[in-house]
């Protein structure tokens, strides 16, 4: 399982952020200021951190040097939103940076791609009878290949990625489409219509009412 | 024309005309005083001349036939004893027959006896001659200037002329001698003027030049340049000011740097704290709105995006009494600091009984000038920090005094967990939390001792902070009191 480190003194949003990485599949440590991260840091290894800058005793600055001693990748979670600062936490090497208050998918697309970054056998995910090759974009089905087009691979990246999570209508257009969505678009609809039935997933994606589609794991 | 060779040149100029006038009249009135000598000498050499031949003349006998002859002797004599050999002395008879000649003159030697009229532009015959004494005529002939002089003598034997060349050419080698000197001179005074001037010239501008470059300097940026002052005049004072100008301009815009810093920090710190509950709201919200949550799951999404709510509320509440300070008018009258602190601790009362804290009060009455409710919004904070930092049990105790009848001394003292030294600097920065977590579980917004900050210096008063980590806080608040004089005025 991998293993991510917290390092957040707001409480509420440090529970934010484990509720939502937990509920992803991943097993998250929270420390409440920077020694408490150091010293965890030190005791267990961990596959990603994620630190806020402004943080008590020891900031963010400093245990991405710590962490990056270690081999760890870590991502900055901070109110911090000018460029200057992303700048200077990118140049030191953070290898992602979310700036407050943010999205829940999108705090779960950049640990995700951290992660595959770092870790090469996360190139592949096994998910029901599927496995997804992301780097080669193929998708094989109980053994046999499926051919799926650009954008219908990224929605299902894009599902999969997200289980359990209502996405809005909006929210798939901006991740699968890269632009804003323009209201009413049957685009979406005819794509996952497709999508559910090259890979008879008729059942895994569900029809939110008024809001999108949700991709349901365990049916 | 740039200044500097305004002034060169100009100097240069004036020197040389100064001069040259005055070397042109010096030079004009020598030789003209040596001509007027050699002038009157020949006169003072015509009366010896024309007395001594007179007085022998008539003491000749009458009949005597050799008269003119006579008259050269005595010429002749009088030429040897006053040594004026050089000069050529002629004695005519009427009609201009020359009957002496001191030196045969070479050049007139073939010279009609008439022609030494038209010399001095007269006739033979000319009736003017009668009245005449004498006739001074420089002349040039070769290279040499004669001066000559005609003069006429009645005798009884008849009128005889007398002329006197003189030879003058001295005078003449002499200002030639001296003008040639002058141009000497006046090249070495041009040399030198050049010399003077330029000096002058320099140590003129360059002062002014220096204050140009100065004020380049400090146009072009480099705030800190200042222009070095030496010497003693109107430039010199120039340079003051400007330096003192410059100063000025430099504090200015320190302080709105500072200024600017500050609240670019304040902005900065005001954009993090609104973030932060934002963050919760926004994240729980997301939650709330994309997923199947459990019922326990739901309330406690709820509850965060509730206290997160409450929390900004609080905040944006603190920064309209922060912000709106500035802009309210403070309504300020005569109080009693002792009174004031019994209406804020009535206020306190129910939240420090709460946490069972001790108060002891021990105040002095004293008056100050200022706003009640502001005063009391103070302590209250001061009261509430307190209380906040006392464990249950805690001890306070206030302390009013007045010293040297000037200073109203305030103090705020707890036993509670106190602040670790080096937070203490920033702790009256806005948004400033010494332990964070903690702050938040009491309510706090780290604004309140910006604003206790802002209170204290709008009543002109000053505070210190003391305190030792695990021992307690004190702090001491100086008001100045109101003075009686303006209680008599009122």
């Amino acid at each position: 399982m991998i293993k991510i480190l917290v390092a957040e003194d707001e409480e509420p949003i440090a529970n934010l952020v484990r509720i939502n990485l937990t509920k992803a599949g991943y097993q998250v440590d929270l420390a409440y200021d920077g020694q408490e991260a150091a010293d965890k840091l030190a005791e267990t290894h961990y596959d990603l951190g994620l630190f806020d800058i402004m943080l008590p005793y020891i900031d963010g600055y400093e245990l991405l040097e710590y962490a990056h001693g270690m081999e760890i990748p870590v991502i900055f979670l901070t109110a911090k939103g000018e460029t200057l600062d992303k700048v200077k936490g990118l140049r030191m090497g953070a290898d992602d940076y979310i700036t407050k208050p943010f999205q829940i998918i999108e705090l779960l697309a950049r640990v995700e791609s951290v992660l595959r970054r770092y870790h090469k056998n996360m190139q592949k995910i096994t998910i029901l009878d599927m496995e997804i090759d992301i780097l080669s974009r193929k998708v094989i089905k109980g053994g046999s290949s499926v051919d799926l087009t650009c954008k219908e691979f990224d929605l299902l990246l894009l599902f999969v990625q997200n289980p359990n999570i209502a996405l809005y209508r909006e929210t798939i257009y901006e991740r699968v489409w890269g632009s804003s969505y323009m209201g009413e678009s049957r685009t979406i609809d005819l794509h996952v219509q497709r999508l559910k039935k090259k890979l008879e997933l008729e059942t895994h994606i569900e029809t939110v009412y008024k809001v999108g589609y949700r991709f349901v794991m365990d049916k | 024309m740039k200044l500097f060779w305004k002034q060169f040149i100009g100097i240069i100029c004036l020197i040389l005309l100064v001069f040259s006038i005055f070397g042109s009249l010096l030079l004009y009135s020598s030789f003209q005083m040596s001509l007027e000598e050699e002038k009157s000498r020949i006169v003072e050499d015509i009366s010896i001349f024309q007395y001594a031949i007179l007085s022998s003349l008539q003491s000749l006998p009458e009949e005597y036939e050799a008269v003119d002859y006579a008259v050269g002797q005595i010429t002749d004599s009088i030429i040897q004893s006053r040594g004026n050999g050089q000069d050529i002395v002629r004695i005519y008879k009427e009609n201009a027959v020359l009957i002496y000649e001191s030196r045969r003159n070479t050049q007139n030697a073939e010279k009609k006896e008439t022609d030494v009229w038209n010399d001095y532009g007269l006739s033979a015959a000319d009736p003017i001659w009668r009245d005449r004494q004498g006739v001074y005529e420089v002349q040039k002939s070769a290279e040499e200037y004669f001066l000559k002089s005609l003069s006429v003598m009645e005798t009884s034997q008849g009128r005889y002329y007398l002329e006197i060349n003189r030879n003058i050419s001295n005078i003449y080698v002499n200002r030639e001698e001296l003008y040639q000197q002058y141009k000497i001179v006046l090249l070495v005074v041009i040399a030198l003027s050049l010399v003077l001037s330029l000096a002058f010239s320099v140590s003129f501008t360059r002062p002014i030049l220096r204050l140009s470059k100065g004020t380049r300097q400090f146009a072009g940026g480099d705030y800190k340049s200042r222009v070095k002052v030496r010497g003693n005049d109107e430039v010199t004072v120039l340079m003051e000011d400007f330096n003192e100008m410059a100063d000025r301009l430099e504090d200015n815009m320190r302080q709105i740097k500072e200024e600017v810093r500050k609240q670019e920090e304040f902005t900065a710190a005001f954009a993090h704290e609104l973030k932060t509950p934002l963050t919760s709201i926004v994240g729980y919200g997301d939650m709330l709105r994309t997923m199947d949550l459990s019922k326990e799951d739901l309330l406690m999404c709820g509850d965060y995006i509730y206290q997160q709510g409450t929390r900004l509320s609080r905040l944006s509440h603190k920064m309209l009494e922060l912000v709106g300070m500035d802009k309210q008018k403070i309504s300020c009258s005569k109080l009693d600091l002792a009174d004031v602190m019994k209406k804020a601790v009535r206020i306190m009362q129910i939240p420090l009984l709460e946490k069972k804290l001790h108060y002891r009060r021990q105040l002095e009455k004293g008056v100050i000038w200022g706003d009640e409710d502001l005063l009391i919004s103070l302590f209250c904070n001061l009261m509430d920090n307190s209380r906040k930092a006392c464990e249950e049990g805690g001890q306070l105790e206030w302390k009013g005094e007045i010293r040297e009848n000037e200073t109203y001394v305030l103090s705020l003292k707890d036993n509670g967990r106190g602040i670790p030294q080096e937070e203490q600097g920033r702790i009256k920065e806005a948004f400033y939390m010494v332990d964070k977590s903690r702050a938040r579980k009491e309510g706090g917004a780290g604004i309140g001792m910006a604003l206790c900050e802002k209170i204290i210096s709008i009543h002109n008063a000053t505070w210190k902070i003391e305190s030792e980590l695990g021992k307690g806080t004190k702090i001491s608040i100086y008001f100045p009191l109101a003075k009686e004089e303006l209680y008599v005025e009122e």
